[in-house]
């Protein structure tokens, strides 16, 4: 699944360590999520969104095909 | 125009990826527990095994005790990696899962398959070579995963 995460997290400037800690996993899920490489579960989606300040759809996008 | 690299490489290499640890320190800290009592289980069964072979006269019925110690490490062992499942990263877990599954087939597979190789005239293995290949798979499994989640 596409998502935005590298695009908010660069706005922010935080690096996937950063974002790893706040979201309480490993850089090695925040990379994969953020390469389209794994979905994560419910709850670490809405985690995700809830610290961005937005909805899971505003972040993932089951729709488009990941590269 | 916002810097999506920030610094850090898109994908982490295998190697990077190891000697980060997977998971969170939550996670690492479990699975030293797991790798303590794998050790202590180990070693209480080399000891058992050596005592055993050389002194079992001695011991007398000790031995029946002695036999059983490393099956406490063991338990302690399964115990501690279920923790550390339980409460692993989603990731962390799913690659484990992988590596389960991969092992647990492996092992199986050649369980199973080598019985007809006996048959065909290959060297009888002892139970501890299947589990070799049954840990050996474990192993491989988890860094196939690893490799692809990197």
């Amino acid at each position: 699944m596409k998502n935005r995460l590298r695009v908010l997290r660069a706005e922010r400037n935080w690096t996937q360590a950063t974002l790893a800690e706040q979201l309480e996993v490993s850089r090695q899920t925040m990379n994969a999520i953020e390469t389209g490489k794994y979905d994560p579960a419910l709850p670490l989606a809405f985690k995700i969104a809830r610290l961005f300040g937005m909805t899971i759809e505003d972040v993932f996008d089951p729709d488009a095909p990941t590269t | 125009m916002v810097n999506t690299q920030n610094n850090e490489s898109e994908r982490m290499t295998l190697w990077q990826t190891i000697c980060a640890g997977s998971g969170t320190a939550a996670d690492r800290r479990n699975q030293k527990w797991f790798v303590a009592w794998t050790f202590a289980w180990a070693a209480t069964f080399v000891v058992a095994s050596w005592v055993l072979k050389n002194h079992r006269e001695a011991i007398g019925v000790g031995g029946w005790a002695l036999a059983l110690l490393p099956n406490i490490f063991a338990i302690g062992a399964m115990l501690a990696y279920l923790k550390f499942l339980r409460n692993a990263d989603e990731l962390l877990r799913r690659i484990q899962l992988e590596g389960l599954a991969i092992g647990f087939g492996t092992g199986i597979i050649f369980a199973i398959g080598y019985q007809l190789l006996e048959r065909a005239g290959a060297p009888t293995l002892a139970v501890d070579d299947f589990m070799l290949v049954l840990c050996g798979g474990w192993v491989a499994g988890q860094l196939t995963a690893t490799w692809r989640y990197r």
